[in-house]
C-alpha cells in the first residue's frame, strides 16, 4: 500500500469561524494505481491533494505513506519526503520564469545534492522523453501551455518519484493539448508510477482506474 | 547556490538593485575617504614630532622656592657639561644629552654682500642626534673643535640659500655672525618642517658659545631617552636625583622644570585613537543606511517571489535551502555594491593623491590620502557581515513561508 488515509479531518480558521474542509476521509491507494479525485470547486479535493503531497498538515485521523505515518512533520522533513517520493504537476505549471526548461527540470535534483553534470544529463533525457528535446534552453515564456506542462511533468519525473500528484493538469490547456498531456500521464502510469489526478472534469476522471468523488469534504 | 543563479536573480531588477546597492557603495566610499584623510592628517601631525627623538625631555633650571634641610630658598639651579656627562653615566635610560644655549638676541649674519638674521646655538655633538638633523654637506663637529675652541659652525640649508645663493662649495667659507667669524664645516637639513627655531639657527660648539658669552652656568639642556623607557617615571627619578644633588626639596616646583615630549605624543595618539573610532562610527552609520536598504529590498524581492519560493519548497527545497538562497543573494548584492564603492574610493584616492602630490610641497601637513590594505580588508569583511545582517531577517521570513500558501499567491 502506497497511501493509506483513515478518518482524516482538516479544518481552516476563517476569521472567527472554523470551516471543516475534510471530514472523515478514508482512502487507500496501491502502488501503480491511476486515481482521480473529482469534485466541484471548494469540495476539498485540492486540500486532500496538498495533504497527500505533504504540503499541508491535517488535524485528526491518520495518513501513512509507504508505511510511514505522516503526522506533524516539520518543514525540513516534509521537504525531504516531497523531494524523494513525490512529483507535482500543477494547473498553472508553476515553472520558475527566470530558468530555462532544462534548469527547471534540474532543480529538484539540485535540492537532492546531485552533482551538476548528472543533473544536466538526466534533465536533458527527461525533456527528450516528454518530447521537448529541442526546447531545453527555452524560458517558460517562450513555450506554449502544453510545452510548459510537459516541462512540469519532466520535473515531476526526474527524481524517479513514486507518486505523481497532478492538480487539474489540463485545466489551462485546449482540448487537443489536454489529450496529449493525459496520454503522457497514462504512459507514466503504465511505467509503474502511481498517478493521482485532481480534476473537476468527469471525462478526465473516467480515464482513471479508480475514481474518488468528494463533495463538501466527504468521500461519496 | 550557484553564483550564476544569484546573479540572474539580481539582474531581474537591475535598476532597483543598482540604486539599493548605491547606498552600500556610498557608505564604503565615504568610509575609505574618511579613514584615508584621517590617517594622512595623523601622519601630518606626527611629522611635527619627527624633528625630535620620540622620548625627548627638556630641562630648565629655576630657583628654589622652599627652605630645605637648613638651606634657604632662592638658590639658582644651573648646569655644566661635566654634570651632563654625569647624568648620562648615572642614568642608562639617557641615550643622548646636549646643552642648547641660545644667543640673547638675533644676530646679523653676513657673507660678502648677503646677510640674514639668526640666533647662535651652543650645542654638543649629541644635539644633532636628538633633533634628527642630518647633514647635506660637510661634517659634524669633531673632538678637536670642542677641545681647541675652534670657531666653526654648522648652518641650516635655509641659511645656505640666503647667504651663499647659488655658490656650490661653501664648506670652509667664513661667515660673520654678530662680529665673530665662523668657518662653515657643515650644512644641515631640517629634521621637521615645523622646527622653526632650528631653521634660523647657526650651531656652534657649546664650549665656544660659553667663552663667547661668558656663560657661567648652563641654564637648560635637552636629552633623549632610549625607546621603551617610561618617560614620566624617568622624569620623577631624574628630578629626585637632581634635588638630592643640589640639596633642594624634591617637591619644590620652582627649582627644576622639565617638559616631556613623549607625554605630548601620547596625548595626540590618544586623540587620534578617538578620532579613528569616531570616523569608523560615522562610516558605519552611513553603511548601516545602505544595509537597511538592502534588507528592505530583500523583503520586497521575497514578496514578489513568494510563489517561486512555494514552487521551490514543493519540489524539495528545505527552509535551510531557502535561507541560504536569500542570504547568498543579499551577500552577493552587498559585496558587489561594496566592491564598486571600494573601487570608486581607490580611484578617487589615487586621483586625489596625484593632484595633492602635484600641488603640495614638502612642508605641507597633508601630502596625500592614505590607502592601506588593512582598511580594505576590514571594509570587505564588514561588507560580508553586512550582507548577512541585511539578509537574515528577510531570509528567515522566506524560509518560514508555508508552501501551500505561497503556491496560491499571484506573483
Amino acid at each position: 500500500m502506497l497511501i493509506s488515509i483513515q478518518n482524516l479531518y482538516k479544518s481552516y480558521q476563517l476569521g472567527t469561524k472554523e470551516v471543516e474542509v475534510l471530514k472523515d476521509v478514508s482512502i487507500d491507494i496501491q502502488k501503480g494505481d491511476l486515481v482521480s479525485i473529482i469534485g466541484k470547486s471548494g469540495s476539498g479535493k485540492s486540500t486532500l491533494l496538498n495533504i497527500i503531497g505533504m504540503l499541508d498538515n491535517y488535524d485528526r485521523g491518520s495518513y501513512h505513506f509507504a508505511g510511514h505515518l505522516i503526522k506533524d512533520l516539520n518543514e525540513t522533513q516534509a521537504a525531504a519526503y516531497r523531494n524523494q517520493f513525490i512529483g507535482f504537476v500543477f494547473q498553472t505549471f508553476h515553472l520558475i520564469g527566470t530558468k530555462t526548461a532544462l534548469e527547471n527540470v534540474m532543480l529538484p535534483m539540485q535540492y537532492r545534492g546531485i552533482d551538476k553534470n548528472t543533473q544536466k544529463i538526466e534533465a536533458q533525457e527527461m525533456l527528450e522523453k516528454v518530447g521537448l528535446g529541442d526546447r531545453v534552453n527555452h524560458l517558460p515564456n517562450e513555450l506554449s501551455g502544453g510545452q510548459k506542462q510537459r516541462v512540469a511533468i519532466a520535473r515531476a519525473l526526474v527524481t524517479n518519484a513514486d507518486l505523481i500528484l497532478a492538480d487539474e493538469p489540463t485545466g489551462a490547456l485546449d482540448t487537443k493539448t489536454s489529450q496529449d498531456i493525459m496520454n503522457l500521464l497514462l504512459d507514466i502510469n503504465k511505467e509503474g508510477k502511481t498517478v493521482l489526478i485532481v480534476t473537476h472534469e468527469p471525462e478526465i476522471a473516467k480515464i482513471c482506474n479508480t475514481q474518488i468523488e468528494i463533495k463538501d469534504g466527504k468521500i461519496i | 547556490m550557484p553564483l550564476k543563479e544569484i546573479l540572474t536573480s539580481i539582474r531581474q531588477h537591475k535598476l532597483r538593485n543598482a540604486l539599493t546597492g548605491f547606498g552600500v557603495a556610498w557608505g564604503i566610499f565615504i568610509l575609505m575617504l574618511m579613514m584615508g584623510f584621517g590617517e594622512s592628517f595623523q601622519k601630518g601631525i606626527f611629522k611635527i614630532f619627527n624633528g625630535y627623538a620620540d622620548n625627548t625631555i627638556w630641562v630648565w633650571g629655576g630657583e628654589t622656592s622652599l627652605d630645605y634641610q637648613g638651606r634657604k630658598a632662592g638658590k639658582s639651579i644651573g648646569f655644566d657639561l661635566e654634570l651632563l656627562e654625569r647624568f648620562q653615566r648615572r642614568f642608562s635610560e639617557i641615550q643622548y644629552i646636549s646643552p642648547e644655549s641660545n644667543s640673547p638676541q638675533g644676530m646679523l649674519t653676513q657673507y660678502q654682500e648677503n646677510n640674514s638674521m639668526n640666533s647662535l646655538k651652543g650645542v654638543s655633538q649629541q644635539y644633532f642626534e636628538i633633533k634628527k638633523l642630518k647633514l647635506s654637506k660637510g661634517r659634524y663637529f669633531n673632538a678637536s673643535d670642542f677641545l681647541n675652541l675652534k670657531p666653526v659652525c654648522i648652518i641650516m640649508e635655509s641659511n645656505e640659500e640666503i647667504l651663499f645663493k647659488k655658490k656650490k662649495n661653501i664648506i670652509g667659507e667664513f661667515i660673520n655672525v654678530g662680529g665673530t667669524f665662523f668657518q662653515v664645516v657643515g650644512v644641515a637639513k631640517p629634521g621637521s618642517m615645523f622646527d622653526g627655531s632650528s631653521r634660523n639657527s647657526i650651531f656652534i660648539t657649546y664650549p665656544y658659545f660659553k667663552s663667547l658669552y661668558n656663560e657661567e652656568a648652563l641654564p637648560n639642556f635637552m636629552m633623549s631617552l632610549h625607546k621603551n623607557v617610561d618617560g614620566p617615571k624617568f622624569d620623577k627619578q631624574f628630578k629626585n636625583y637632581v634635588a638630592q644633588l643640589y640639596g633642594f626639596d624634591p617637591e619644590d616646583s620652582k627649582a627644576l622644570f622639565t617638559y616631556n615630549l613623549s607625554e605630548q605624543v601620547s596625548q595626540f595618539q590618544a586623540l587620534f585613537g578617538g578620532v579613528k573610532i569616531f570616523v569608523w562610527f560615522i562610516g558605519f552609520c552611513i553603511l548601516l543606511t545602505g544595509i537597511i536598504s538592502i534588507g528592505n529590498i530583500m523583503y520586497v524581492n521575497i514578496n514578489e517571489r513568494t510563489r517561486e519560493i512555494g514552487i521551490r519548497k514543493a519540489i524539495g527545497a528545505s527552509p535551510r535551502d531557502i535561507l541560504k538562497m536569500i542570504l547568498s543573494e543579499s551577500v552577493v548584492l552587498t559585496t558587489i555594491a561594496g566592491m564598486v564603492g571600494i573601487f570608486a574610493g581607490a580611484v578617487v584616492i589615487f586621483l586625489l593623491n596625484f593632484a595633492i602630490q602635484k600641488m603640495s610641497s614638502e612642508g605641507d601637513l597633508i601630502r596625500g590620502v592614505g590607502f592601506n590594505i588593512p582598511i580594505i580588508i576590514t571594509a570587505f569583511l564588514i561588507l560580508i557581515v553586512s550582507g548577512v545582517i541585511a539578509g537574515i531577517m528577510p531570509a528567515r521570513k522566506a524560509a518560514n513561508i508555508k508552501p501551500v500558501w505561497a503556491l496560491n499567491q499571484e506573483s
